[in-house]
């Protein structure tokens, strides 16, 4: 059987959804950071797949998705440098603890 | 020698000339602090206003540009765009003005503060041109992820790291969701990443596809939405606009919005052209939504930097009444009212960053009995306050009756009344602030009034930011009076902007193609 | 319209507005200079105002005069545009002299005198806006305007629940002048032809719905400003809190706002809905006078007593525009001049009294006759004008409104019966609470507390002047009313005629379909009857 595009779109729906899970219930930081990066696998999977299928001459997704896994580095960086300012503040990365800032 | 030529005006380069600037300037900013280092801070900033000046000036050279389409159609330059961009690069300017003393008292250093400023200067003018999806993407996280860095910027202040931990988780998180709305744009569209392309795909496509465009729209609209801070997509605003260093803040509110509208006009106009409708209806539920709990909760709050939150997620919910109104009077009314915007609320910034410099609290009540200590200050601030909350003759009143009438133009009658009430009830709590420091006895003042100290200008930045105070005192008491150069401009920015056309002119093309496939059966 | 003429009206509204805004630049060491500058500009508009209606104005035109247009925001049809008529003429002078002499009342003030200034000279451009504006753009603008010098006036120089008054204040009138916003932007969109300007507006034809709409729009922001029951509870707490000049001027002009918008709006743009909510105005503007006279026998404190007096003034107001014709409507107008005029008065006279005693409560202030025999007379006077004492303005006013009820042929001679009687019972009323104020505050014992320390000085010459300058024009109307008259007689016949042409339409329709259309709008009472022959 050949693959068809929706495989690759279900995987890719089923890891977002992995991923927005993530983000609802990790209290680690870190956890919530992996999380966001698997949301931007699940776009990635998709860009590839559609360029495949519906654009295998211009390829834009697969370019796309080299720009976002740049701008995914990027964002892992500064995340992860925050992470880091604020662990050293209150020793902590528990998403619990932050709490400084409430109505 | 032809295919070159033929290559520069493809890519037509001289259509980002400003944001050129900006990188220039940003690049200047980065060097000299290198080799002369903390000497020069004293006129660096300088250095980058008048880069900004420069890049206005190309701006104004833009303007009526007969070829805007730049690289290969992935930039435009049209006036739409270059109004956008002229908001955002004097939002940075007054910015830049009321961080010099604000960054030198927090200790830090002002020149990586301003690079990383230019660098979300350059993400928001990209993004107000952008018309590309990977172009969306690509300006959108630099302005992001320089907004992440600038506010944590304070980094031994652990309600600034708190902050910037929440807008990086929560905007991360959109910016993906946005982008799995755009992978899933792509991929309707059959492989187009141009927005009009797109556009005049999705038009052709059947209606099985309503169900990935729903998800598309929804998820698009998110990200969007968390930009403007529109509610229910708002909840990182008041964190993060209490946490963060207060001219970033101004920022946020003022610089980014407007990248953000850009955005959505852009992106929703053509790419979504087809499901008008349906945007049109989520938009009038984020602008309910944002005008009702943005007006409400800002009456509870007792933090002055968290009421200007509230009131800017409902000075949103006013600006998404012009978008929903769908017509050219409504898109105007939109770039008038973020252009009166940019000053108003500016100027209530700059205050507020001038009166937690002298006393070190952002507290409402802390205000108590300003006017007999500081006039200047506590009429700017009123002024200010009272144009947000609508009040005539300032600014404000114009730009909100400009809305108003453009939504009640368009027959949008249930919004504009929702509007008035919403507006009389952001009064009050605008007026609160007014009465605070105006009615208060002597002896009723707050103890940080007490101590206020001698009001002194000649400290290091100090200057700048009475400047800033002043500029956006007097435009925000007069731009409404005289506010008809600003209307025509508003007016012409979204008259001769091809945008509310092109989906038009797709559409067109499409039936045209439609008529000839047919042409030959009936032969 | 344009002219090259002088810019007269417009230089009546900017000159106290950039006076206000020069306050801070004035020098002020010995805290003279800053009183001096109020009343000079206050004069220099007041001569302006005045030789305008002298020489200016003709009085026998009906419509607009002194037109200046100048375009302001072409993109949303709104212009910078102000012109008088009779209607807006009279008030002009009227709001000129009270707040001239509002200003010279003010003298004493010691508390902040910049900003007080400031704000007196902006309310005061203000209401100049108001009542000349002929944009309803421009009209909303200055109602609203003069809103913030009002409220930071009761906030900061009020009494000791005046934070409490001057929100009540602003919650009242800001949210009712945002139905004038809706009501206008209605009648704006309206038709074919987008326009802010109040004589285009007139001459358009409206949908009956829309102008049923528009109209209670505009009733209830007039209404609260006007003020009219039940909308009418935030006038006597401003006024109980609010220094003098402050109730001076609200009540001599600010009142006349609702007044004259409800003839400028209600009645000139939108004659065939005021067919049908004219009875409802004759029944409101009864119950404020009954209302209002009955309340204000129950306040001990001497402010809201006259505040609630203006209340049940105001009623005739009511009843003289709903009677349709030209004498009700003179007496209308001529009431709104006169109680500007005797309200101010009170309210003066009441502050010079406040200054001495430090009280309000009348059961703490008897006697003060022997103390006081300038202010005693003084305000003796000015109540004898209130409770219209033949020869004085009052009188007139309220006979006139009498008169054109009477006479009017739009409403069954039982319903005349019984507003007349009704109003006559609050006239009844009116002696009884002033003249107990009278006695309760001037005659009796002084009380014990108050006499032996300390001697409470007379009125001294500058305030005697002020109240002079009231009483004058109150008996110069009483005994030759002509004097006011002559300025707007020629526009209130012509509004009358317009409202009466819309009237025998009314009247004479067939039985049937009268019901089909009280069917339509069921909140006409069926007061409607054929003329009387």
């Amino acid at each position: 059987m050949q693959l068809q595009l929706e495989f690759f779109l279900l995987l890719a729906a089923a890891l977002f959804c992995i991923g927005i899970y993530g983000l609802v219930t990790s209290r680690n930081v870190v956890r919530v950071l992996m999380s966001v990066e698997l949301l931007l696998n699940a776009v990635n999977l998709n860009l590839m797949s559609f360029s495949n299928f519906l654009d295998p001459e211009g390829i834009k997704g697969q370019v796309f998705s080299i720009f976002v896994i740049t701008v995914a580095a990027a964002e892992a960086a500064v995340g992860l440098a925050i992470i880091l300012a604020i662990y050293r503040n209150r020793d902590t990365v528990d998403m619990e603890q932050f709490n400084l800032l409430k109505w | 020698m032809d295919l070159s030529n033929d290559l520069a005006a493809q890519l037509n380069a001289g259509a980002i000339l400003p944001e050129g600037l900006v990188i220039v300037t940003l690049m200047a900013v980065l060097v000299i602090d290198l080799i002369v280092g903390r000497k020069a801070s004293s006129w660096l900033p300088y250095v980058a206003i008048a880069g900004l000046f420069a890049t206005v000036a190309a701006l104004v050279l833009q303007w009526d540009n007969p070829n805007p389409l730049a690289f290969f159609d992935s930039f435009n330059s049209d006036d739409l765009s270059v109004i956008f961009r002229g908001i955002i690069a004097l939002s940075t300017v007054i910015t830049i003005l009321m961080s010099i003393r604000y960054i030198e008292q927090s200790g830090t250093s002002l020149a990586e503060f301003m690079a990383i400023m230019l660098t979300a200067t350059l993400g928001a003018m990209f993004l107000s041109g952008a018309n590309d999806l990977v172009m969306i993407f690509v300006s959108l996280e630099t302005l992001s992820i320089s907004s992440y860095l600038m506010t944590g910027y304070t980094k031994r202040d652990p309600r600034s790291n708190e902050a910037a931990l929440k807008y990086l988780l929560i905007g991360a998180a959109s910016s993906a969701i946005f982008l799995y709305g755009v992978s899933l744009l792509y991929g309707l569209s059959g492989g187009e990443t141009n927005l009009a392309q797109i556009a005049a795909q999705l038009a052709q496509g059947d209606s099985d596809q309503a169900l990935g465009l729903a998800i598309a729209l929804v998820f698009s609209i998110a990200g969007i939405a968390f930009k403007i801070s529109a509610v229910p997509f708002h909840q990182w605003t008041p964190d993060v606009y209490e946490g963060s260093p207060t001219p970033v803040v101004a920022f946020l509110s003022v610089g980014s919005k407007a990248a953000g509208f850009a955005l959505a006009l852009r992106m929703l106009l053509t790419a979504f052209e087809s499901v008008t409708v349906e945007w049109h209806f989520i938009f009038t539920a984020l602008a309910i939504l944002s005008m009702i709990l943005g007006n409400v909760v800002a009456l509870a709050q007792t933090s002055m930097k968290r009421m200007l939150a509230y009131s800017s997620i409902a000075q949103a919910g006013f600006v998404m009444l012009g978008m929903i109104a769908g017509t050219e009077a409504g898109y105007a009314s939109m770039v008038f009212y973020l252009l009166i915007y940019l000053f108003m609320n500016l100027g209530a910034f700059t205050c507020v960053i001038l009166f937690s410099l002298r006393t070190g609290t952002d507290q409402i009540s802390d205000y108590a009995g300003l006017y007999q200590k500081d006039a200047l200050l506590t009429l700017a601030l009123s002024i200010c306050l009272l144009s947000l909350g609508g009040i005539p003759p300032m600014a404000g009143f114009f730009g909100k009756i400009y809305l108003f009438w453009a939504g009640w133009q368009a027959g949008l009658y249930g919004l504009v009344l929702l509007g008035l009430v919403t507006s009389v009830i952001s009064i009050y709590y605008y007026i609160r602030v007014v009465k605070m420091m105006v009615v208060k006895e002597p002896q009723e003042m707050s103890d940080a009034v007490q101590n206020y100290p001698p009001i002194r200008w000649n400290l290091t930045g100090m200057r700048p930011l009475q400047v800033g105070i002043v500029f956006s005192l007097i435009t925000t008491s007069l731009a409404g009076i005289l506010s008809n150069p600003l209307l025509t401009l508003a007016n012409n920015s979204i008259t001769q902007t091809d945008l509310f056309h092109v989906a038009n002119a797709a559409a067109v093309e499409t039936v045209a193609q439609v008529a000839e496939d047919a042409d030959p059966v009936a032969q | 319209m344009f002219t090259t003429q002088v810019p007269w009206l417009t230089t009546l509204i900017l000159l106290p507005l950039v006076a206000a805004f020069a306050v801070p630049l004035i020098p002020d060491k010995d805290g003279k200079t800053l009183r001096w500058y109020g009343l000079g500009v206050g004069l220099v508009e007041l001569a302006l105002t005045v030789y305008l209606a002298a020489t200016q104005f003709d009085r026998t035109a009906v419509g607009f005069q002194l037109s200046e247009t100048y375009a302001w925001l072409p993109q949303l049809g709104v212009n910078w545009s102000v012109a008088v008529d009779g209607i807006s003429l009279p008030l002009l002078v009227l709001t000129a002299f009270v707040n001239t002499l509002a200003l010279m009342a003010a003298w004493r003030v010691s508390h902040k005198p910049r900003l007080f200034y400031g704000l007196m000279l902006a309310l005061y451009g203000a209401q100049m806006g108001v009542f000349v504006a002929k944009d309803l753009l421009l009209f909303f603008t200055m109602w609203e305007l003069e809103l913030v010098p009002v409220y930071l006036l009761i906030s900061i120089w009020g009494g000791p629940k005046r934070l409490y008054a001057a929100t009540k204040f602003i919650l009242y009138t800001a949210l009712a002048s945002l139905f004038i916003l809706v009501a206008g932007l209605g009648l704006a969109f309206s038709g074919d032809r987008i326009t802010f300007d109040l004589a285009e507006l007139g001459l358009k034809e409206y949908p009956a719905a829309l102008e049923l709409f528009a109209y209670v729009g505009f009733l209830i922001a007039f209404a609260v400003k006007l003020p009219m029951f039940p909308v009418h509870t935030w006038l006597p707490d401003a006024h109980g809190e609010a220094s003098a000049p402050v109730s001076m001027v609200l009540a001599g002009i600010l009142l006349k706002m609702g007044g004259y918008g409800l003839i400028r709006m209600n009645m000139e743009l939108l004659p065939n809905a005021h067919i049908h909510f004219a009875p409802v105005l004759v029944v409101l503007g009864v119950v404020n006078i009954v209302y209002g006279a009955f309340a204000a026998f129950g306040q001990t404190n001497l402010k809201r007593r006259l505040a609630y007096s203006s209340v049940s003034h105001m009623g005739f107001v009511l009843i003289g525009l709903a009677s349709f014709t030209e004498v009700g409507l003179n007496g209308a107008m001529l009431q709104m001049l006169s109680h500007g005029l005797i309200a101010a008065a009170l309210f003066f006279l009441a502050g010079a009294a406040y200054d001495r005693t430090h009280t309000l409560m009348m059961d703490e202030m008897s006697g003060l006759a022997q103390q006081m025999p300038k202010i005693f007379a003084l305000f003796t006077v000015a109540a004898m004008a209130s409770l219209a004492l033949p020869g004085m303005s009052g009188f007139v006013s309220e006979l006139t409104v009498f008169l054109g009820m009477a006479n009017s042929d739009a409403y069954s001679l039982s319903f005349k019966t019984v507003i007349v009687f009704l109003s006559a019972v609050g006239l009844i009323l009116t002696p009884i609470y002033l003249l107990s104020m009278l006695r309760e505050v001037f005659y009796g014992e002084a009380k014990a507390e108050t006499t032996p320390d300390h001697w409470f000085s007379d009125a001294n010459p500058r305030e005697v002047f002020i109240a002079v300058c009231f009483l004058l024009p109150i008996i110069g109307i009483g005994l030759y009313p002509k004097l006011a008259m002559t300025s707007y007689d020629t526009k209130t016949v012509h509004i009358a005629q317009k409202v009466g042409a819309a009237l025998p339409i009314f009247a004479t329709v067939e039985p049937q379909e009268m019901t089909a259309e009280r069917d339509l709008f069921p909140l006409t009472p069926a007061l409607i009857a054929p003329p009387l022959d």
